[in-house]
């Protein structure tokens, strides 16, 4: 009775320190992906955001609305300033168009666009289409964690696999241990050195849900240079159609 | 009899003879060497637009040239390929997939012509392989999975070109002569990775003396140069069927050519290698490349003969490729004869001017000859004579001058390098090697004694219309 008993309980710590062991090495991956869904895991989603582009000179400020229904379609439409009102983007997949009412011209991105910075920010085109590659694309690895903020947060070092068409040498991702939220990122290059970090700042409920709602960029060898977004309200799974995703709609949109 | 007085009268006034034979000389010379020096020029960019560029004759879907999508391959590819194969005009041949796409590194991007190539074939037909820097890595020898060879100028806006101040450069500034302080003042940077250009020479200004810079500050930035060979590139472009793909390479080796447009835009790698990602089937090539036996006389008969037999496609010979290059083969010749006349046409003023004056000086002994007897036509020849006999000494003694001028600096070659980039933008070489051809000697020749004939009209005729009874009284 006792062997069976001692048997059991070195049972039971053998599947524990298993469990254990497989958290730390597997879920790795796995706390990346849950941090990827807090974003773009919920079936569709609705909000406004501003976007201040802080250059050594100057500094702008564009307001939006977003809408995204599961990973595939997003619409984007510019709010403010006046200049850009009523620009619109829809992305499909891997493509996007752009709607300019002032020439009237819906354009196809070409991939010689998909470079250059998004509306003038630091975000790119291709970081806003490419989106969840951070899962698949990288082989990921618990280095420690770290307290950022006041979160507890695992530190995730990120590196791409062989043959994907990433930029980056490394990414170390920063991931609190509630919420998984995306607190730090840092972007290397291949030879290891910084190029641009990426803040997850001031924390706040949001229809439910606890999210970073402040996301600032700062690359690393540009002075004085930085974009914020800051997301003022967003509302998940609203009843949004296919349809709505449309070229046709893009004109209409207010 | 009149060629012997002729002969001896031009070295009566030896000074005045001379200085006209110098003038001549050096007219003769500058402008030669001029001609030759643009011949060599044009001789290069013909050159690398032919065997680096664009090949002698090039076969695209017509499609193609209207808009630049990947489904218009060319047409009736295999038979084309049988037909080039067993054609005995064809020297070598190659074939491209052609991709327009986005480069882009951690730190930069640029836009750029990603070719498809067979590396075998393509050594035969461009001389590209030539053209890897110093420290650039290899064309293609490298062993790692999806090579790319792409320019100097592209590694510069993706900055994959770091400067570093290495121990060896070290090593070699100092046996250049470099002091001590210099050194120090270097080995505070020592193994600090700089990105740009720009920052590097900030650096430099900011830890070196004016003195040093102005000495040693070229070799620095030549030593400092690392290429970061082995670097990703990913590439993001439309595919056959039209959607977003993308796909890494990594670099393999980097090329500088004569031609700033061409290195901007051009990248290699193997045809199969982006064959899957973009969707193409075995006989899917935007281009055929041809580089014909022998230069320029069959070319327009070979293109009229892949005309007629693969008419669904478009054939273009060089001239049409690169037109700036067709342009200058066809009229610099000419060119080179107006240059000529521009300056023969000067120096005929200086020649009537001498040759007045020689006819003036010598009214008592011209009479005194009209009047033992010696014709009008004979007094005009001896004239004229007289003129050639002075212009062709200079000319040809100015051609022996620029001839060796040309020999010489067509082996040395002359550097331009203080204004490359404003050359290389147009695809000039900022190394002129001076050539010309043996006809352009005898065709000089015909011009200096057409030059002669025609002002010695006016002095001639001066002595003509004496009177040999009142010239014979002038003191």
């Amino acid at each position: 009775m006792r062997t069976i008993n001692v048997l059991k309980s070195g049972l039971l710590t053998v599947v524990i320190l298993f469990s254990l062991t497989t958290a730390f090495g597997q879920n790795a991956k796995e706390i990346i992906r849950k941090a990827d869904e807090k974003w773009n895991g919920e079936k569709s989603s609705q909000g406004t955001m501003t976007m201040t582009i802080v250059r050594p000179t100057w500094e702008r400020t564009i307001q939006f609305k977003i809408w995204t229904l599961e990973r595939d379609y997003s619409m984007t439409l510019i709010t403010a300033p006046a200049k850009e009102k009523g620009q619109a983007f829809l992305k499909h997949k891997t493509e996007m168009w752009n709607w300019m009412p002032s020439i009237s011209r819906m354009i196809k991105l070409p991939p010689s666009m998909m470079s250059n910075g998004w509306m003038g920010s630091d975000y790119t085109n291709d970081d806003i289409l490419k989106e969840s590659s951070i899962v698949v694309d990288f082989t990921h690895k618990i280095v420690g964690s770290e307290i950022i903020d006041g979160w507890d947060c695992w530190k995730i070092e990120m590196l791409p696999n062989e043959d994907a068409a990433v930029v980056w040498g490394k990414i170390i991702k920063w991931v609190s241990k509630d919420e998984y939220l995306m607190m730090k990122s840092e972007y290397f290059d291949e030879d290891e050195y910084l190029v641009k970090t990426e803040f997850g700042t001031d924390v706040k409920t949001m229809d439910g849900r606890k999210i970073t709602s402040r996301i600032e960029i700062i690359p690393a060898d540009k002075d004085n240079q930085k974009t914020i977004v800051v997301i003022d309200d967003i509302k998940f799974n609203v009843a949004i159609q296919n349809s709505f995703f449309s070229q046709q709609n893009m004109k209409r949109l207010r | 009899m009149i060629w012997n007085i002729s002969w001896k009268n031009v070295w009566r006034n030896k000074s005045r003879s001379m200085i006209v034979v110098c003038a001549i000389t050096l007219g003769t010379t500058s402008g030669v060497f001029v001609a030759g020096m643009m011949n060599g020029w044009v001789d290069q960019r013909i050159h690398s637009a032919i065997h680096t560029e664009v090949s002698h004759i090039k076969v695209q879907n017509p499609e193609y040239l209207n808009n630049e999508e990947l489904k218009h391959t060319v047409p009736n590819f295999t038979e084309i390929s049988d037909f080039l194969n067993n054609s005995d005009e064809v020297k070598a041949w190659t074939k491209h997939t052609k991709i327009i796409a986005m480069a882009s590194t951690s730190r930069g991007s640029t836009a750029l012509t990603l070719k498809g190539i067979n590396i075998n074939e393509e050594m035969l037909v461009s001389d590209l392989n030539s053209f890897i820097v110093d420290n650039g890595g290899n064309y293609f020898e490298s062993d790692f999975k999806n090579p790319i060879v792409i320019s100097e100028k592209t590694a510069d806006q993706l900055r994959l070109i770091n400067y570093i101040i290495t121990q060896e450069l070290l090593d070699s500034i100092a046996k250049l002569g470099a002091n001590e302080s210099l050194i120090n003042s270097l080995s505070s940077i020592k193994d600090k990775r700089i990105i740009t250009e720009k920052k590097f020479k900030t650096e430099l200004k900011s830890i070196l003396k004016p003195n040093d810079i102005r000495n040693f500050g070229a070799e620095i930035m030549k030593l400092a140069k690392d290429y970061k060979i082995r670097s990703k590139i990913v590439f993001t472009f439309s595919g056959m069927n039209g959607e977003m793909s993308y796909q890494s390479f990594r670099v393999c080796g980097i090329y500088k050519t004569n031609n700033t447009m061409f290195d901007q835009f051009n990248a290699f790698v193997k045809a199969e290698d982006i064959a899957i990602t973009a969707g193409f089937q075995p006989n899917d090539y935007h281009e055929v490349n041809i580089i014909l036996n022998d230069d320029s006389e069959n070319l327009s008969s070979f293109k009229d003969v892949l005309n007629s037999n693969f008419n669904k496609t478009n054939v273009m010979t060089w001239k049409e490729l690169a037109p700036d290059a067709g342009m200058m083969a066809d009229f610099m010749t000419v060119y080179y004869y107006i240059i000529m006349g521009i300056i023969f046409f000067a120096l005929a003023f200086g020649i009537i001017n001498t040759m007045l004056m020689a006819v003036l000086e010598r009214i008592k002994e011209l009479g005194m000859l009209m009047a033992i007897g010696m014709n009008k036509k004979r007094v005009f020849s001896m004239i004229m004579m007289e003129t050639i006999f002075l212009t062709i000494v200079g000319s040809i003694a100015g051609m022996i001058l620029a001839g060796a001028l040309i020999g010489i600096f067509g082996k040395v070659g002359l550097n331009f390098s203080s204004v490359q980039e404003g050359f290389e933008a147009f695809g000039w070489s900022a190394m002129v090697y001076p050539s010309i051809d043996i006809s352009f000697f005898f065709g000089v020749t015909v011009m200096v004694i057409i030059v002669a004939i025609l002002s010695s009209i006016i002095p001639a005729q001066k002595a003509l219309k004496f009177n040999p009874v009142e010239a014979l009284r002038t003191e």
